[in-house]
């Protein structure tokens, strides 16, 4: 789309504003983005709308980190994203807002997208209290997301206030710190609110957790799950959370009893002997904090012994490699990009819960505990 | 522990989608355009998504002399120009390693052998298990004697040692007539049971026809009146605004009604009439799917002629270009009778359809390039508003299903227009799939050799219902065949077709939507 086509972005922006004020500011919007941007073939101010996602960030340079990153999202825009900076204290309420409305051709795609951004900043009392700001600006009957950009907050009060809204919140395990203590604290959160959360860390693993599941579609290797003695991760430095999640799920899909730990190396107890973990964190500057860089199985079975590797070669590139005396296999395959708006897109494109994920969490926690 | 080994404990909950047993493809047509522009660049976007299986190997099979490293060279051509996504060069190279080339002289049992050859040294070096699929991209006057020598050489039943599976693709035109199109059965029934013939019709494999299953059946409002009792009558369009595109060698022989209607029309007629399957499961979905085709009316004797027209295109202007008549494309019979136009009224005789006509109208050269079903629901029982609005622009209620291009749905309804008098005016509701969901969509070739290598053949046309369609096509062609020869061309390029199509509906008093 050239500069010429681009519909002009609308915006209205205020400062110490009531909810209500924002509300009727974003009706009049919306339909002006409407009028002026319609799209050949469709009709004046039709538009279709599909979730809302509530943004949460408590510093400036996360809020605009986020702000870029829904910017950015590949497919699967909200309809409308409320980006909330909140920096409670006991002073009184100040709301500062900054209204979009956008409408665009997709490339490659037919008719337009249409989306408001909402920047809120909130000060004072009223930032331990977003719901009474956010429930308005919900858009009607459809699904929300919110997406919590940084730590879990010593203040459980936030969370819960977030995880009230929003019908599905997205964390990212990668971003905390001291990653054994914060999942589990995260899988206490699941277990005793129920709550749906989805996790931004365990959704990088997908592409890794599929590598892994397709060595044993083949099922002359499948055997070799029952016989499994070692499993080496590496990781990019920074983060240990996206490792244990991926040892956590393989100990809860093949039945491990966690039976010890020392530094690194977790013991498990499996149908067949024992498995032993070891994580290792690598210097890997280039690569993102906290991603895996390889994952190796090692199984012995009737004297046999086989093994199954997935390596990171390049940042999108991997290979996979089985070697068993019934079979070797290496291929090349692309792993897709891991970025947060490709992450995060592919989250807002799931409802409901993830039922692998929660358990992986629960053994990723207990893992540790022995 | 047993369980382990009889299902993958790691597939549970991974929200990728399932990846089919490794297994190696035979592409008999293998230099042909099909496997060039579709084909190869499906399967290379499968791989890219990471759906294809470990080892998973491509082999073709074409008259031309080629080397393996030769057919990569080529795939790799095919796939830069036609896939939707770009080539990654170091996942080629691990795609390509698995592209391997035999030609093929004249089809001969030898020429079979080495296939044989080939595909059991493919299966060893890449742990395929002996399972094919094997893929006739080829004209259908070669379908019969690959087929048969599939069976004779043993590809078509299992792999070396007696485990795998083998399926077959075939491609339309399955047949010309309901005659050769049993024939053509029953040759591959000889061979393959019907569990293993996927015939394809990329039609199926496009997101909106899937989506007419969804929108009907996910939904809760609209099945209700999915009915005789709430809809007067459906019309589905397939518009081409193109010619023939210099394959007049095979138009010739087709003509609309088998080029169309045959196959993509009557299925997506089927989609919206059929009643809701017990199961998203290939029998279920094709038990309804045939019910409908064989609960339609038969045209017989001087029903053609009242129920169907047909036209072929003289000269005129399309997309402000001068184009020529049908006649005068090259090698065309300058006196060729060949409709290039088809509509139909039909009628479902069952319960739910009983007298809705459904209205069909496909061609060439029309105004747009447009394929789209309308439900046309009857008007509101009683006219409240007679007195204070125009009664005819009170249209009834439509909804539009578009299939392409601009995949969506639209609804028309009334609404107020402003103002302290009641004046109504016909607004529509748009939902554009593109303004929804960002998302560019597998072309219709990805989705179905993925269900292939799967084994759902829920998209894929059954033998029985290729021949209540073939049954139906066959009996209008010798209808038209009876009548005297067509006063050809009969509506110009870039007009919506024929006087005698706007007359089949204007008896009932109904017109074509203007899509």
């Amino acid at each position: 789309m050239s500069a010429e086509e681009a519909p002009p972005t609308l915006e209205w922006s205020g400062q110490a504003v009531d909810v209500l004020a924002i509300d009727a500011a974003l009706q009049r919007l919306r339909q002006e983005a409407a009028d002026g941007a319609p799209a050949e073939g469709t009709a004046h101010g039709t538009r279709t709308s599909v979730l809302t996602l509530i943004t949460y960030a408590f510093d400036g340079a996360t809020a605009q980190r986020a702000t870029q990153t829904i910017a950015n999202l590949p497919e699967y825009h909200p309809s409308r994203s409320i980006v909330i900076l909140a920096e409670p204290s006991d002073d009184e309420p100040v709301i500062d807002a900054r209204l979009s409305a956008h409408c665009h051709i997709a490339p490659g795609l037919e008719g337009q997208v249409c989306f408001e951004e909402i920047a809120l900043t909130v000060k004072g009392r009223a930032a331990s209290h977003l719901h009474s700001i956010v429930l308005p600006l919900l858009v009607p009957d459809l699904p929300v997301f919110g997406w919590w950009t940084g730590e879990l907050p010593d203040d459980a009060h936030l969370l819960d206030d977030a995880l009230d809204t929003a019908d599905r919140l997205i964390v990212d395990s990668t971003r905390f710190s001291e990653a054994e203590r914060s999942l589990a604290r995260l899988a206490r959160l699941m277990q005793s609110r129920g709550a749906a959360l989805s996790d931004l860390g365990w959704a990088r693993l997908n592409p890794w957790r599929q590598l892994i599941a397709q060595f044993f579609d083949e099922p002359r290797l499948r055997p070799y799950l029952d016989s499994l003695t070692a499993l080496d991760i590496e990781h990019a430095a920074g983060s240990s959370a996206q490792a244990l999640l991926l040892a956590g799920w393989l100990a809860d899909r093949l039945g491990w009893r966690p039976s010890g730990k020392q530094n690194h190396t977790y013991r498990a107890r499996s149908a067949g002997g024992d498995v032993v973990v070891s994580v290792h964190a690598e210097l890997a500057p280039d690569r993102e904090p906290g991603s895996l860089l390889s994952v190796l199985l090692k199984a012995s079975k009737d004297g046999k012994t086989a093994t199954f590797g997935v390596q990171r070669r390049e940042p999108q590139l991997a290979t996979a490699t089985a070697k068993a005396p019934e079979t070797s296999l290496e291929r090349t395959v692309r792993l897709p990009a891991g970025g947060d708006p490709e992450m995060l897109a592919a989250e807002l494109q799931t409802a409901g819960r993830d039922q692998a994920y929660s358990q992986a969490l629960a053994m990723a926690a207990s893992l540790p505990l022995v | 522990m047993d369980t382990l080994t009889t299902v993958n404990p790691l597939r549970e909950g991974l929200r990728l989608e399932r990846t089919p047993e490794s297994c190696t493809m035979v592409i008999f047509g293998a230099s042909g355009d099909l496997t060039r522009r579709k084909l190869l660049p499906a399967l290379y976007n499968l791989a890219l998504d990471g759906l294809l299986p470990d080892g998973f190997a491509v082999v073709g099979f074409a008259r031309s002399e080629m080397t393996d490293q030769q057919f990569r060279q080529e795939a790799l051509e095919a796939v830069r120009e036609f896939s939707r996504r770009p080539v990654d060069a170091a996942l080629w190279d691990s795609f390509a390693r698995g592209l391997f080339y035999t030609g093929a002289g004249s089809l001969n049992p030898e020429d079979f052998q080495r296939l044989t050859g080939l595909v059991a040294r493919v299966d060893r070096e890449r742990n395929t298990g002996g399972n094919r699929v094997f893929y006739l991209s080829v004209p259908p006057s070669a379908y019969s004697g690959i087929v048969q020598q599939l069976g004779a050489s043993g590809l078509a039943t299992r792999g070396q040692d007696g485990s795998g599976w083998a399926r077959i693709i075939i491609e339309k035109p399955f047949g010309r007539d309901l005659e050769s199109a049993r024939a053509l059965n029953r040759e591959v029934a000889d061979v393959f049971a019907e569990e293993q013939v996927y015939r394809i019709d990329h039609f199926l494999g496009k997101e909106t026809v899937q989506n007419i299953l969804v929108f009907r059946f996910a939904n809760g409002i609209f099945e209700p009146i999915w009915n005789r009792r709430y809809i007067d009558h459906v019309q589905i369009t397939a518009a081409e605004s193109l010619g023939i595109e210099g394959r007049a060698g095979y138009y010739e022989e087709a003509g609309a009604l088998r080029d169309m209607v045959e196959n993509h029309m009557l299925q997506v007629l089927s989609l919206v009439a059929m009643e809701p399957p017990i199961a998203f499961e290939p029998r279920a979905v094709r038990d309804e799917k045939v019910k409908v085709l064989r609960a339609i009316r038969p045209l017989r004797g001087e029903d053609v002629a009242r129920y169907t027209a047909r036209g072929q295109y003289g000269p005129g202007w399309v997309d402000g270009r001068e184009v020529p008549g049908y006649r005068q494309e090259p090698n065309v019979d300058p006196a060729s009778i060949t409709e290039t136009f088809a509509a139909l009224n039909l009628y479902v005789d069952n319960w739910r359809w009983a007298e809705v006509p459904f209205y069909l109208r496909t061609g060439k050269r029309l105004p747009k390039q447009t394929t789209e079903v309308a439900i046309h629901f009857k008007r509101a029982p009683l006219l409240l508003f007679r007195d204070m609005t125009d009664s005819d622009s009170l249209q009834p209620n439509v909804l539009a299903i578009r299939i392409q291009p601009k995949e969506g749905i639209t609804l028309k309804f009334h609404a107020k227009v402003p103002g302290i008098s009641v004046r109504i005016r016909s607004v529509n509701m748009d939902f554009l799939y593109g303004a929804s969901f960002a998302v560019q969509p597998p072309t219709a070739y990805e989705t179905l050799l993925l269900d292939c290598l799967l084994g759902d053949s829920t998209l894929f046309a059954r033998r029985d219902e290729i021949e209540a369609a073939w049954s139906l096509v066959t009996d209008i062609l010798n209808g038209w065949r009876e009548m005297p020869p067509p006063d050809f061309p009969n509506y110009e390029a870039g007009s919506w077709g024929p006087r005698e199509a706007q007359e089949l509906m204007a008896s009932d008093g109904r017109q074509w939507r203007r899509p």
